[in-house]
């Protein structure tokens, strides 16, 4: 097997107030800005430029980091989406809920327990095609929140091929001061060029 | 009371079968399959044409190509770049499929399959600078 592989490497800063400050480093920096109501600031430091936005999927709580922080596991954040939960089976000490957006372009999503913890998700499409799974693994306790030091999503293509997307959670540190934390786009950022390339 | 998490994402495109009946994945095997794949950055794969052109013309757009780029590398978005979008949307989908459910690059599969067996007409798409490209 001959793969492609690309590295994204991002540093998370959630405090207890919804406030969410991403940093990636690779593939370019970047500051991402959010908050718990869905308002965006994505800022380009290199050229200090800033886009702001709103729209309830940028909201911090539907990153996962967020999501154990707070405890709200019990759906991993699909209610947010508007997804109803379906019923609940027990299956070899697994217990297994189905998830159902009234969108019929979004997928039907299974989610599986162990411990009451999630530890798979299963995306199906309206038609019965299984589009993608999610695993979740090595949990691990951080002061009060629990979280999984993996999660490998797994995309079906075409044929044998798929996308497999590996997340390692490394270098978790709980109640630490870093300047992240509050970090402020500079008041003299100009507005993003909208008709700028691509970089 | 702050928190600080590290993560590091590495993504790859690969041929590989996971066994359906098993909710957990072998991670010896991914570990295996990533350490032996080729790096590249993924603004590269994007196309370099479409990376680096503002606007594109429909004609030089193909529908086929912007669905398997959703398919393989959706969860970054590649296939807006191709298609031709904002600068920043590979960040946007990074930062929003990175992590809950990708449920956006989802979306856009359905739609552009959608609009593909309308004679593969995807012009609505094409420079679309929307976060949401079938809003």
């Amino acid at each position: 097997m001959d793969g492609k592989l690309t590295t994204v490497t991002k540093s998370v800063y959630c405090t207890n107030n919804g406030r969410l400050v991403t940093k990636f480093s690779k593939p370019l920096p970047y500051y991402v800005v959010s908050n718990s109501k869905g308002e965006m600031n994505l800022y380009k430091p290199d050229t200090n430029e800033v886009l702001s936005d709103y729209d309830p999927s940028f909201s911090s709580n539907t990153e996962l980091i967020m999501l154990f922080m707070s405890g709200r596991i019990d759906d991993l954040g699909l209610s947010s989406f508007g997804y109803k939960a379906g019923s609940a089976t027990r299956e070899d000490g697994f217990v297994k809920k189905a998830f159902k957006s009234p969108d019929t372009t979004k997928p039907d999503v299974e989610i599986v327990y162990e411990n009451y913890l999630p530890i798979y998700c299963e995306y199906t499409a309206q038609d019965g095609r299984l589009l993608s799974k999610k695993y979740l693994s090595d949990y691990k306790t951080y002061g009060r929140f629990i979280l999984p030091q993996r999660v490998t999503d797994i995309t079906y293509g075409v044929k044998r091929d798929s996308s497999i997307v590996r997340t390692l959670y490394s270098n978790v540190k709980v109640d630490v001061d870093d300047p992240n934390f509050d970090f402020q786009i500079p008041a003299d950022a100009k507005p993003m060029k909208l008709d700028a390339p691509a970089q | 009371m702050k928190k600080l998490v590290l993560s590091v994402i590495a993504v790859l495109a690969i041929a590989f079968s996971a066994n359906a009946a098993n909710y957990k994945v072998d991670n010896n095997a991914i570990d295996s399959i990533i350490e032996n794949a080729t790096e590249v950055v993924v603004l590269d794969v994007a196309a370099p044409a479409a990376a680096n052109l503002p606007a594109f013309e429909q004609k030089d757009v193909n529908a086929t190509t912007a669905l398997i780029l959703n398919i393989f590398l959706g969860w970054c978005g590649v296939h807006r770049h191709y298609m031709g979008t904002a600068p920043y949307m590979w960040a946007l989908y990074l930062f929003t499929g990175g992590g809950i459910f990708g449920i956006v690059d989802f979306v856009d599969f359905v739609m552009l399959i959608i609009a593909m067996t309308d004679n593969g007409n995807i012009s609505k798409y094409i420079n679309n600078r929307s976060f949401f490209m079938w809003a």
